[in-house]
This record gives structure tokens, C-alpha cells and sequence, in this order.
């Protein structure tokens, strides 16, 4: 059986995970409030990536730094270190639109206990060389940022039919930002990505390796030839 | 705490996979939910005294000093008490104290200005809420693990669909949208 | 001797999908009948588009999971008939379609599709239409009012019993008249004669347990009972609490799904008193003045530890009863 295509795909999605390899939100449910509660409109994704981008760097350099001592203690340093990078976002964020604050509300402060920072600062740094550390972090920040722009994009739209402040049609959805269409939303999301990354590993299978039908057909054309 | 405002959801889902996982969370996050409340009225009050021009930003952020040390406090029982169990316990309590369930509690009562009292049954509620929902998305693990869920739907999704439901069923009750 | 081949089972069961939901629709189509004389043809509109988009849900999710769509499978049309009568009749189409999307393409189909659902498909559809668009599904027009087919912007819209007694007030409608459906209401809902006798005919048909309804209505009118919202008094509470809204009716159709009900006897008894209880507490703190949608979802999501429990309960008196015999023996 031939499978190069498929080990490209799989190389490809290793060097990608947590973005669309293992998405970090819809495959591995990390950070799942922030998403589903504040991330109601575009400019609020984009305040969210960056909070969680800060939180994320300070909070696995943290752990870098602290890889000796007791694992118990570790939660404690990078939480820290998180909440200083949450708080130096705030001014980066500001700049987005100062009425930001007002719908993410207590979730800002909350970005520093997030379960990406928690994963892949104390866990995963036990395990893996710094470079290695903040990469897949820094994968993961990517794959939360993914989700939450088309996230944020579509309750916008449902929302307000506007995106990123500007008006694109008349239709209203104002259900959409209750808390179960965000879950409900992000449940057919992740579902898409699992089906269309199935998709794609049957298709470079069925092109590689041709069914059993397909070269039963291949074989009565050559004896009718 | 978990369907109205998805706090300590991702931790919850994660220790689904042992009841004696998620007892262990669910309890540690009542624990901790109810420490950390009287710890924090006491920040609350420290600000309102001697610094009550603060902005609420510096107070959410001075709440995490309550986590903190209620962390600690949970850690240092569990060493004296139960030490045997350290090391089963310790990757749960650290996942339970650091979840947005305990400091998402802190912040909610922080945001009401709750007295004393209040904070402590806010702190109570939010930890048996946590123990309730736990046990609800045990009982929908179990079930969807035996349904013939359709291959995209498997692990996450459907998850997530299951938990958008009781979402839906607690909108009925509560009757709002996000309460940030 | 001739052999005819035939598939498997060869023993069948006198019930089947086929009966139970064709026993459902014809206990559903008396309703639809009282709608059109209360409201006119606009609810048997409703009721066609709500069953052609259940339908072709059905159909189009079927195909999409590469599933053979059994033509007889009559569940989505059940579904499709239950959702016009939990509603107003000047309800607008767009709902009524979404309501019914929702209910096939997110609460069955992902959760395994018929006979594996997790949730009733009518009641998540019809909640998810009361939490998007609450002031649309509770303005009831009067009875024998004109409602146009199309536009219905000009009819005038009333609330209901229901909510008087949401509001803690007394309700100005005649017992009389609440019980014959002569008030406004969701289509279905305000018929509780016909309900009964509904619920009576599908018992002897054996397509829903008696106890189920009896215990929940049973647990609704104690609820009401002990704890009247309303100043007039314990027994008329009680009438006006079961009678008003889509209790009954949610409590005969919704809650007795044979898929997401639990299966043993005693389970089912103590579910229905425990679905009654959580009726009426939603009701009294919920958001909205119906509350049996939501609470048949919240029952759903814990159907199975109902019978998981009667099981342990059963299985630890058969072995206390067994105990004694054995010692005897030894």
C-alpha cells in the first residue's frame, strides 16, 4: 500500500499541531470559556489572541526558568508570570478599542489560569527542550486564535451583521451570544475539522491506492483491449 | 459555574475518563472555591480600606493572591493528612486550584460586592454547582461512549453538543445572556 | 414444500417504529383539527412546512452520515407535527423552520439519530425557539380570531394563563373555559380534554406508560398544591397550574418519548414525579412562563441513572430475600 501522501500529511500536521493538526480548542477543549463567552465579535478575538499570546510567552518562559524546582510550586511561578503578562496585554488591547473591557469583562484577568498556559508551561516544559516548549505553545496560541477569529466572525455577523465594526448584511441572530449556541457552534466546528482531516487521508489514499473495484475495471479494459 | 459561564469546563472534560478523577476535581474545586472566598472578602476589605481608589482591574488581579494561598493551604493539608495519596492527588488538586472555575467564582462575588457571609455560600454553591455539573457530564460521557455518534461528532464535539443542551436546558432557568 | 426467504428477525414483536409513531400522529392530528377551528388554516400550514422540513432534515442528514434513509421511519414527522402545537399560531414560518432544524440537524442526528437520541428532538427545538425569540413565542392571538395566511404583524396578541401566574397574579380566565382550550394558548397545549383522552388511548395502545404522566401530573399538582403562586387558593392553584400552558401536554407527548424514557417500571414512576417537581420549579424561577420544554431536556440528561438505580435497589433486596435461604442451607 502506498502512503507517502498520507506521511507528508501527517508530517505536515505534526509540525502543526494545535493549529490544525490536533486543534488546541476543538480537538483538545483547551481555553473553551474564553471562546465560547468573549468571543462574541472579531475585535474581541483579536483582544483575546493577544492576552492569551502574552500570557502564553511569559507563562512557559516562566516555566523554562523554573523546570528544577517541585512540580506543585511550578503552578504557582507560571501563574504569576501569566497574570504580569495579562497585565502588560491590557495596554496592547486598550489600543484595539478602549469599550473592549467592557464585554470580555473578568475574562482578561481569568486568561492567566487559562489551560493552555497550564499544559504547555508546567507539564510539557518537564519533558521537552525550551525551543521545543514554546513552539508547540506558540502553535497552540495559533490554533486558539484561529478558533476564536471564526468564532468571533460568525456570532458577529449572526449578531449585528457587521465584521470587525463594519456593516455586511441586515439579518439579526441575537441568540447568538447566549452560551449554548457558542458550545453548539463549536461543536459542528469541530466536527467540520475532524471530517475534513478525514477527508483529506481518504482522498490521498484513494489517489495513491486504487480500490479493488478500480482495478477490477483496469483489468477487463486491458483483456477488452 | 460550568453551563451558564463555562468556567473550569476543559479541566472537567479532562478527568472525565475516572469517576475517582473527577470526585477528587470536583471536591478539590469546592474546597478551594469555598477558602478562597472568605480570603478573598478579606483582599476586598484590605482594598476598601487602604486603597479604595484602586481600579478593578488591580483588584481582580489581587484576588489571585487568594487562589494562591488557598492552593497552598489544600496542598499542605493533603501532605499532612493524606500523604499517601500525594502523588495520585497532586496533578488533580493543582488542575482544580488553577481552573477559571475557583478564580471565575472569586471574580463573580467580586463583582457583586458581596459581603462576608454571602461570599462564603457564593464560594459553597459554585463548588457543589462544580460537584453537580461533574456529575452530569459523567452520566452523558457514559451514555454518549455507547451511542452510535457519527465519526465527526466523536470525542470533543459531541461533547460539547451534549454540554450546549444542558446549556440550553439552564438558559430556561436563568434566562440571560453572557454575564461578564 | 416452498421456502420464502426472509430477513431477520424472523419473530417480531407486535410493536414497532412503524406503529407507535403512526399511533403518535393520529393522536396528534385531533389538535391540528381544533387549531383550524380556534385560529383557521394557518396552523395547518404550519403543521405541513414543519413536517416537510423535519422530513427532509431527516433525509439530508441521513445521507450526509451515508446511512440508508428508511422511508418508514415516521419519527421525524412526529417531531415535525409536536412543534406547531407547542407554539402560538401567528408564530412566524422562519421560526417554525428553524425550530425544526435544529431539533433533527443538532439534538438527533449527532447524538446517533432514531432510537439513540439523548434529547427529545421537539422539546430541544421548541426551547431553542423560546430562547431566541421569547416575545414571539409567547404572544397568543384570541381565540376565533382572524389570522392570516401570510403576514400576521396586524393580529393582536395576548399572554396567556400562564403568565398571569408567572406574574403572581390572579388569572381572569374561567376554570370552565381554561378546561375546554377556550383560551389563549399554544395551539396544541390548550385542549386538555383531548389530552386526556389522548394519553387514554395511547396506554391502551401500549405506546406510552400510564405511571409516566399519572406521576408527573400527580407531582405537578402537589407542587402546586404546597406552594400556589397565586392568591386563590390551594385547589383552584392546582387547576389553573395544570391547566395552563403545555404542561399537560408536555407532560403526555414530550416526557413519554419510548427513546430517551427510562425503561423499568419503577424508574419511570419515580421519573415523572421528578420531572413534575421540576416543572413547576421552573415555572416559579425560571425565566419564562413555560417551563416543561426545559425541564423534559434536563430529565432526558439523566434518564438512564433512573434505571440504573431501581436496578441496584432491585438487585440488592433480590439478594437480601436470597440471604436468609442460603444461611438456612449452609
Amino acid at each position: 500500500m502506498k502512503l507517502a501522501r498520507n506521511r507528508r500529511l501527517h508530517r505536515f500536521l505534526g509540525k502543526t499541531e494545535g493549529i490544525f493538526g490536533h486543534n488546541a480548542v476543538l480537538i483538545g477543549g483547551l481555553a473553551l470559556p474564553f471562546v465560547i463567552m468573549t468571543a462574541v465579535s472579531l475585535k474581541n478575538a483579536a483582544a483575546l489572541t493577544i492576552s492569551m499570546l502574552f500570557s502564553v510567552l511569559f507563562g512557559v518562559g516562566a516555566g523554562v526558568l523554573t523546570r528544577k524546582i517541585p512540580v506543585w510550586l511550578r503552578y504557582v511561578t507560571v501563574t504569576v508570570a501569566a497574570m504580569m503578562g495579562v497585565t502588560l496585554s491590557r495596554l496592547v488591547v486598550q489600543h484595539l478599542n478602549p469599550e473592549i473591557f467592557d464585554s470580555i469583562g473578568f475574562y482578561l484577568p481569568m486568561m492567566a489560569v487559562n489551560s493552555i498556559v497550564l499544559v504547555y508551561a508546567v507539564e510539557r516544559t518537564r519533558f521537552s527542550t525550551p525551543g521545543r516548549s514554546f513552539g508547540s505553545a506558540l502553535a497552540c496560541t495559533a490554533g486558539f486564535a484561529l478558533t476564536a477569529c471564526v468564532v468571533g466572525a460568525v456570532r458577529e455577523l449572526l449578531l449585528t451583521g457587521t465584521l470587525w465594526g463594519n456593516k455586511v448584511f441586515n439579518i439579526t441572530f441575537p441568540a447568538a451570544n447566549t452560551v449554548f449556541f457558542g458550545f453548539i457552534l463549536l461543536g459542528f466546528l469541530g466536527a467540520a475539522v475532524q471530517e475534513v482531516r478525514r477527508g483529506i487521508t481518504l482522498i490521498n489514499l484513494r489517489a495513491d491506492n486504487p480500490t479493488t473495484e478500480d482495478l477490477l475495471r483496469q483489468q477487463e479494459e486491458r483483456l477488452v483491449d | 459555574m460550568v453551563f451558564s459561564r463555562a468556567l473550569g469546563l476543559t479541566r472537567t472534560t479532562m478527568a472525565l475518563e475516572r469517576r475517582f478523577t473527577l470526585a477528587v476535581f470536583s471536591l478539590s474545586v469546592l474546597f478551594m472555591c469555598t477558602v478562597s472566598s472568605v480570603l478573598g472578602y478579606g483582599i476586598r476589605y484590605l482594598f476598601s480600606e487602604f486603597l479604595p481608589s484602586a481600579s478593578s482591574f488591580e483588584k481582580q488581579v489581587s484576588l489571585f493572591l487568594a487562589v494562591i494561598v488557598s492552593y497552598c493551604l489544600m496542598y499542605l493539608l493533603v501532605s499532612k493528612l493524606l500523604p499517601k495519596f500525594l502523588p495520585l492527588f497532586s496533578g488533580v488538586i493543582s488542575y482544580a486550584a488553577f481552573s477559571c472555575a475557583v478564580y471565575g467564582t472569586l471574580l463573580v462575588s467580586a463583582g457583586k460586592e458581596l459581603d462576608l457571609l454571602l461570599s462564603l455560600v457564593h464560594g459553597v454553591g459554585a463548588g457543589c454547582g462544580m460537584v453537580l455539573a461533574s456529575m452530569l457530564l459523567l452520566c452523558g460521557h457514559r451514555r454518549l461512549d455507547l451511542r452510535d455518534v457519527p465519526r465527526a461528532f466523536k470525542g470533543m464535539p459531541i461533547m460539547l453538543l451534549y454540554i450546549g443542551m444542558l446549556s440550553l436546558v439552564l438558559y430556561g432557568l436563568v434566562g440571560h445572556n453572557l454575564p461578564t | 414444500m416452498k421456502l420464502i426467504p426472509r430477513d431477520a428477525p424472523h419473530i417480531r414483536h407486535s410493536d414497532s417504529n412503524k406503529t407507535m409513531m403512526g399511533d403518535m400522529i393520529l393522536t396528534l392530528l385531533p389538535f391540528y383539527l381544533i387549531g383550524v377551528c380556534f385560529y383557521g388554516l394557518r396552523v395547518v400550514l404550519l403543521m405541513l412546512l414543519s413536517a416537510a422540513v423535519c422530513w427532509l432534515a431527516d433525509l439530508v442528514c441521513c445521507l450526509v452520515r451515508g446511512r440508508r434513509f428508511n422511508v418508514r421511519d415516521l419519527s421525524s414527522l412526529v417531531t415535525g407535527l409536536l412543534i406547531p402545537l407547542l407554539m402560538p399560531a401567528t408564530i412566524s414560518y422562519g421560526v417554525v423552520v428553524l425550530a425544526c432544524i435544529f431539533a433533527i440537524v443538532v439534538v438527533k442526528h449527532p447524538f446517533g439519530g432514531i432510537g439513540e437520541n439523548l434529547f427529545n428532538p421537539a422539546a430541544g427545538g421548541v426551547a431553542f425557539a423560546i430562547a431566541c425569540w421569547p416575545e414571539k413565542m409567547f404572544a397568543y392571538p384570541n381565540i376565533f380570531a382572524t389570522i392570516p395566511l401570510g403576514g400576521v404583524s396586524g393580529v393582536a396578541t395576548v399572554s396567556s394563563t400562564a403568565y398571569t401566574l408567572k406574574m403572581g397574579g390572579v388569572p381572569g380566565a374561567d376554570l370552565g373555559d381554561v378546561l375546554l382550550g377556550l383560551t389563549p394558548g399554544p395551539v396544541g397545549a390548550a385542549s386538555i380534554l383531548v389530552v386526556l383522552a389522548c394519553l387514554l388511548y395511547l396506554a391502551y395502545r401500549r405506546t406510552v406508560p400510564l405511571i409516566q404522566p399519572v406521576c408527573f401530573l400527580a407531582a405537578a399538582a402537589l407542587m402546586a398544591f404546597l406552594f400556589p403562586r397565586a392568591d386563590i387558593g390551594r385547589t383552584y392553584s392546582v387547576a389553573y397550574e395544570l391547566m395552563s400552558g403545555s404542561l399537560v401536554f408536555g407532560g403526555v407527548f414530550l416526557l413519554s418519548d419510548p427513546v430517551t424514557s427510562p425503561k423499568r417500571f419503577g424508574a419511570r414512576a419515580l421519573y415523572g414525579l421528578t420531572a413534575g417537581v421540576l416543572v413547576m420549579v421552573f415555572r416559579r424561577f425560571g425565566g419564562f412562563e413555560q417551563g416543561v420544554t426545559f425541564a423534559v431536556l434536563l430529565m432526558n440528561a439523566v434518564s438512564e441513572e433512573y434505571d440504573r438505580l431501581v436496578q441496584y435497589l432491585a438487585a440488592r433486596a433480590e439478594r437480601e430475600r436470597r440471604a436468609p435461604h442460603e444461611t438456612c442451607e449452609e
